[in-house]
C-alpha cells in the first residue's frame, strides 16, 4: 500500500476511534495493522480515562437483563429434566408458530408464482358465457358470479420516506445516526438511528422505513386495541392508513423454544418472546387493501402494558392510472419502451460478498385488483470486515457471471459482472469488462485489476482471459438420465452433468439446460439455468408461464433474440361438460426498469374446474374489446 | 451481615444456592473492570457494552463452571478474553490469520494489573510521548490529549491538513515501535 493510502486509512482509524464509532469499518490484516490499532486504543484509553467508565444507563440496563435472565435460568433448570415437559414446551412453540400464522393477512386464493389473483363480485355469468360460446361441443356450467373488471388500475411507486422518518425521529427522540449501512451491495443506502431502551429506526431511502419503539413505561389499559392505539398516538403519520387491527393471544411460557421462534418474535434481548402476551397487528393499507409486508405490531404484556411497537412502513406515491390492455396491445406498449424491459415474474437473488458475507435478497412484484405493490425483503446474515483496500491490485480466478440489459437495438445498456471464485480467490464484482468478455458467461476466467471498492469487493478490470478454450456457453436440451447426472441430448450425444445432481422427479424428463459445455470425449455440461417443463406442468404451472421461461432460456444464450412472447391467453381443448369450480381475475404485468413508468397490464379470467378426462385451467382475455 | 462485606467466593456460593442478589452484587463489583478491559480491546463504547453484556450473561449461565481455582475476577476476565478474541475473529476478514494479530494484544492492559490505574496510564502515555521526536509528540498530543480535529491540528502546527495527516500517520507508526520498548506492557501480565 502506498503511504498516501496508509495515511488516509490511519486518519480514518483515528477518527473512528475518537468519535466512538464501532469497529466494523476497521480492517486489521497484518501484524503492523494490529500493532497500530492496539496503540491507538491504548493512546485513547490513556488520554481519555473517562471513556473507560461504563455508562450508568448501560449498567442499569444490563442489570435488568441479568435479573430477567436469572429468573429464566431457574425456570429452564426446572424444565430441563423431565422429557414430557420438553415435549410440552415444544407444543407451546408450535402453538406460537400457529398463532403467528393466524396473525398474517389471509392470502388470496389461487396465486401462481407470478400473479396474485384478486377476487371480486358482481359480474353476470353471461359475460363469460359470451366468450365461451365460441367453444363448440362444450356445455359450460357456472355456479357463481364472475369477478368485475375495472377500467384501469391505480399505479403506485415508493415515495420518499425521509420526511416521515424525520417526524418519527423527533417523536421518538432519536438523534444520533449511525453511518450508512452499505452492506447491501447495490441496494439503496440505509441509515439507522438508535435511542434508549432498544428503540431504533432505520430509513431505507427509497423503500420505506422500519422501526422499533419501546415505551416500557406505558400505563396499562383495559382493551388491547385501545392500549395499542394509545401507544401509536402522537407519532403515527396521519397520511398513512391502517387497516382493522387483529389481536392474537400468545402462550404464557415458551422458554425452551426461543431458538425455534420466527425472528419477529425476538428483539435484541429476546425479551418480547417471554413477556408479551398479546400482539395487536395493524396492517398498512392502500385503497382498502393491505400492503404486503407493511404494518405495525404492538406488543402487550399480561396487564396490557405496551412493551414495544415495531413495524415497517412504506410511503406509496400515486403514479397515475395503469390501463388494462388486451394482450397484444400490452405487448406492443411493452416492446416499444425505450429503456430496459423485463418480464418480472419473480426475482430472487443470493449474493455472496467476500468470503463469509451472504446477503439474501428477495424481491417480488405483485399486482392485485386495486393497485401495484412492490416489496423487498433483505437480510444480512453475517458481515465481517474486508482484508482488501482500494487501490490494491488483485488477480483472481473463477467463473464469470454476467447480467446484461439491452437497449431496443440490442446493444448492451448496462452490464454487471461477478466472479464466482475458485478456492483461494475472493468473490468480486467486476467493472469495465471488455466487450469480448460479454460472450463468456459461466466460463472460467482469470481476472486482474484494481480494487475500487471493498464492500462489496469490486474490481476495475484491466485484464481478463479465459482459462479453458474448450468451454462453450450454450443451450442444451435432452432427457435426464435416471442417475440424475447424465443428459441424453437431443443432438444424440451423452453429457455428463457437473456440479449438480438432479432430484428424482426430474429424472427421465425432458430438460432445457443453459450452461457451459466443456468439449471432450464425454462432453461435460455445467448447468447454470434449467427448465423442466414436464415437472412444472405436473405442479400446475400454466402454459404461458412455461412459454415465458422458455423464452428466457433462449435469450440467455442469444441476448439479441426477441423477448419472450407475451402471455398467451388461449383456451385449451375441453370436451363434454365442463364445470367451472373456481374463477379469478388475474393480471399479467409487463414491467420496465423505470419505476416511474407505468407498466402495461393485461387482465384475464383464470378458470379452473373439472371436465371429462380430468381437471383443467384455462385463461380468457378479460380486457374490454 | 452486610453482603457488601462478603468475599467473592462467599457470594458465588450464595448465588449458586439461588441468591440472585448475590450474583448482582458480584456484577456490580466487577463490571467496571470487565468493561474497561473490553473497552481497551475494541476501542469504542458500543462494542464494549455488547461484549460486557455477553460476558455477564455467560457468567450467569455458567456459574456452576467456576471452580474457584483463581479469583472470580480472573474467571470473568477469562470469559472476556474469549469474547474479545471471538469478536476479532468474527471481524477478521481472513480466517487463516493468526489471532495473535488481534487483541488480546501487547498493549492491552489487564484490569488486574497496574494499568487499570488512570495515573499509571497517563504516565505511560507521557513516557511514550517523551520518547518521540518533538513534532510527532506534538501531533499526538493535539489529537489525543487536547481533542483537536485534524484541521485544528494542522493550524496549530502551521502545516496543511494533508501534511498534518501524514505527520499523524508517521507519529503513530513511530509510537508503535517505541511502545514495544516501553516497560510494563500487557504481555507481562495478560495471557494471550
Amino acid at each position: 500500500m502506498t503511504e498516501v493510502r496508509e495515511v488516509e486509512r490511519t486518519h480514518r482509524w483515528v477518527e473512528d476511534l475518537l468519535k466512538e464509532r464501532p469497529v466494523r469499518g476497521t480492517v486489521v490484516a497484518t501484524p503492523e495493522d494490529a500493532r497500530l490499532w492496539a496503540l491507538l486504543r491504548a493512546l485513547k484509553g490513556a488520554a481519555r480515562p473517562e471513556a473507560l467508565e461504563p455508562d450508568p444507563t448501560f449498567v442499569r440496563r444490563l442489570e435488568g437483563r441479568l435479573r430477567r435472565r436469572w429468573a429464566l435460568g431457574r425456570l429452564r433448570r426446572h424444565l430441563a429434566v423431565p422429557r414430557p415437559l420438553r415435549w410440552a414446551a415444544a407444543g407451546l412453540v408450535a402453538l406460537l408458530l400457529l398463532t403467528w400464522a393466524a396473525l398474517q393477512p389471509p392470502a388470496a386464493e389461487g396465486p401462481t408464482p407470478f400473479v396474485r389473483a384478486a377476487r371480486a363480485q358482481g359480474v353476470d355469468p353471461q359475460a363469460l358465457g359470451r366468450q365461451l360460446e365460441a367453444l363448440e361441443a362444450v356445455r359450460w356450467v357456472l355456479d357463481a358470479a364472475l369477478p368485475a373488471i375495472p377500467e384501469a388500475l391505480p399505479g403506485y411507486g415508493h415515495g420518499d420516506a425521509a420526511a416521515l422518518a424525520a417526524r418519527m425521529r423527533a417523536a421518538l427522540g432519536l438523534t444520533d445516526p449511525e453511518p450508512e449501512d452499505r452492506s447491501f451491495g447495490w441496494g439503496p443506502p440505509r441509515t439507522r438511528w438508535r435511542g434508549p431502551g432498544g428503540t431504533w429506526l432505520q430509513l431505507d431511502l427509497d423503500r420505506g422505513l422500519t422501526f422499533r419503539y419501546r415505551p416500557l413505561e406505558a400505563a396499562p389499559a383495559g382493551d388491547p386495541v385501545e392500549a395499542a392505539r394509545r401507544a401509536l398516538a402522537g407519532w403515527w403519520p396521519p397520511e398513512l392508513t391502517l387497516g382493522t387491527p387483529r389481536t392474537v393471544d400468545l402462550p404464557a411460557d415458551v422458554p425452551a423454544g426461543r431458538g425455534l421462534l420466527p425472528a419477529v418474535f425476538l428483539d435484541d434481548e429476546g425479551d418480547l418472546s417471554r413477556s408479551a402476551r398479546q400482539i395487536v397487528r395493524f396492517p398498512q393499507t392502500l385503497g382498502g387493501i393491505e400492503v404486503e409486508g407493511a404494518g405495525i405490531l404492538v406488543w402487550l404484556d399480561a396487564e396490557r402494558r405496551v412493551l414495544a411497537v415495531d413495524g415497517r412502513l412504506v410511503v406509496p406515491v400515486r403514479r397515475g392510472e395503469v390501463p388494462l390492455l388486451k394482450p397484444k396491445a400490452a405487448w406492443d406498449r411493452f416492446t416499444a419502451h425505450p429503456g430496459d424491459r423485463f418480464l418480472a415474474l419473480e426475482g430472487r437473488r443470493v449474493v455472496q460478498l467476500g468470503q463469509d458475507v451472504v446477503v439474501v435478497a428477495q424481491e417480488e412484484r405483485i399486482v392485485t385488483g386495486e393497485g401495484t405493490r412492490t416489496t423487498r425483503n433483505q437480510q444480512v446474515l453475517l458481515a465481517p470486515l474486508s482484508p482488501y483496500t482500494p487501490g490494491q491490485v488483485l488477480t483472481a480466478t473463477g467463473r464469470l457471471r454476467l447480467q446484461a440489459s439491452l437497449r431496443p437495438d440490442g446493444q448492451p445498456r448496462r452490464v454487471m459482472g461477478e466472479l464466482i471464485p475458485d478456492p483461494g480467490s475472493p468473490y468480486l464484482r467486476l467493472t469495465d469488462l471488455p466487450p469480448e468478455s460479454l460472450g463468456w458467461p459461466g466460463m472460467r476466467v482469470a481476472v486482474t485489476g484494481t480494487v475500487v471498492r471493498v464492500d462489496p469487493l469490486t474490481l476495475q478490470v484491466e485484464r481478463i482471459a479465459r482459462l479453458d478454450p474448450r468451454e462453450v456457453y450454450t443451450l442444451t436440451t435432452g432427457i435426464l438420465g435416471e442417475d440424475g447426472r447424465t443428459l441424453l441430448g437431443d443432438d444424440g450425444r451423452t453429457y455428463r452433468l457437473e456440479g449438480t445432481s438432479f432430484p428424482p422427479p426430474w429424472r427421465g424428463t425432458h430438460l432445457w439446460i443453459v450452461g457451459v459445455v466443456r468439449e471432450g470425449e464425454t462432453p461435460i455440461l455445467r448447468p447454470l439455468d434449467v427448465l423442466a417443463e414436464e415437472v412444472l406442468r405436473r405442479q400446475g404451472a400454466p402454459e404461458e408461464m412455461i412459454a415465458v421461461l422458455r423464452g428466457r432460456m433462449r435469450r440467455a444464450v442469444d441476448p439479441r433474440a426477441p423477448y419472450p412472447p407475451p402471455p398467451a391467453i388461449d383456451v385449451p381443448i375441453v370436451e363434454g361438460t365442463a364445470r367451472v369450480t373456481a374463477f379469478e381475475l388475474v393480471y399479467y404485468p409487463l414491467w420496465t426498469q423505470d419505476p416511474a413508468d407505468v407498466p402495461a397490464i393485461s387482465p384475464a379470467y383464470r378458470l379452473r374446474g373439472t371436465a371429462e378426462g380430468g381437471t383443467f385451467t384455462l385463461f380468457l382475455d378479460a380486457a374490454a374489446p | 451481615m452486610d453482603p457488601n462485606r462478603l468475599s467473592d467466593r462467599e457470594l458465588v456460593a450464595r448465588a449458586r444456592d439461588g441468591d440472585r442478589d448475590a450474583f448482582l452484587l458480584l456484577y456490580r463489583r466487577h463490571l467496571p473492570h470487565v468493561y474497561r478491559f473490553l473497552y481497551r480491546q475494541v476501542g469504542n463504547r458500543s462494542d464494549a457494552e455488547d461484549l460486557t453484556s455477553e460476558v455477564f450473561l455467560q457468567a450467569l449461565e455458567g456459574l456452576d463452571g467456576y471452580r474457584g481455582d483463581g479469583s472470580f475476577r480472573s474467571w470473568l476476565l477469562g470469559i472476556a478474553r474469549h469474547k474479545a478474541a471471538d469478536f476479532w475473529r468474527r471481524r477478521a476478514a481472513r480466517p487463516e490469520l493468526s489471532l495473535d494479530l488481534f487483541p488480546p494484544d501487547r498493549l492491552a492492559a489487564d484490569p488486574d494489573g497496574p494499568e487499570d490505574d488512570p495515573a499509571a496510564q497517563r504516565a505511560w502515555l507521557e513516557a511514550l510521548l517523551a520518547a518521540l521526536p518533538e513534532r510527532y509528540a506534538r501531533v499526538l498530543r493535539l489529537r489525543f490529549l487536547e481533542g483537536c480535529s485534524i484541521r485544528e491540528t494542522a493550524r496549530a502546527l502551521g502545516v496543511s491538513e494533508g501534511y498534518a495527516k501524514v505527520l499523524q500517520h508517521r507519529a503513530l507508526r513511530k509510537a508503535a515501535e517505541v511502545a514495544e520498548a516501553l516497560p510494563v506492557r500487557a504481555e507481562e501480565v495478560c495471557e494471550p
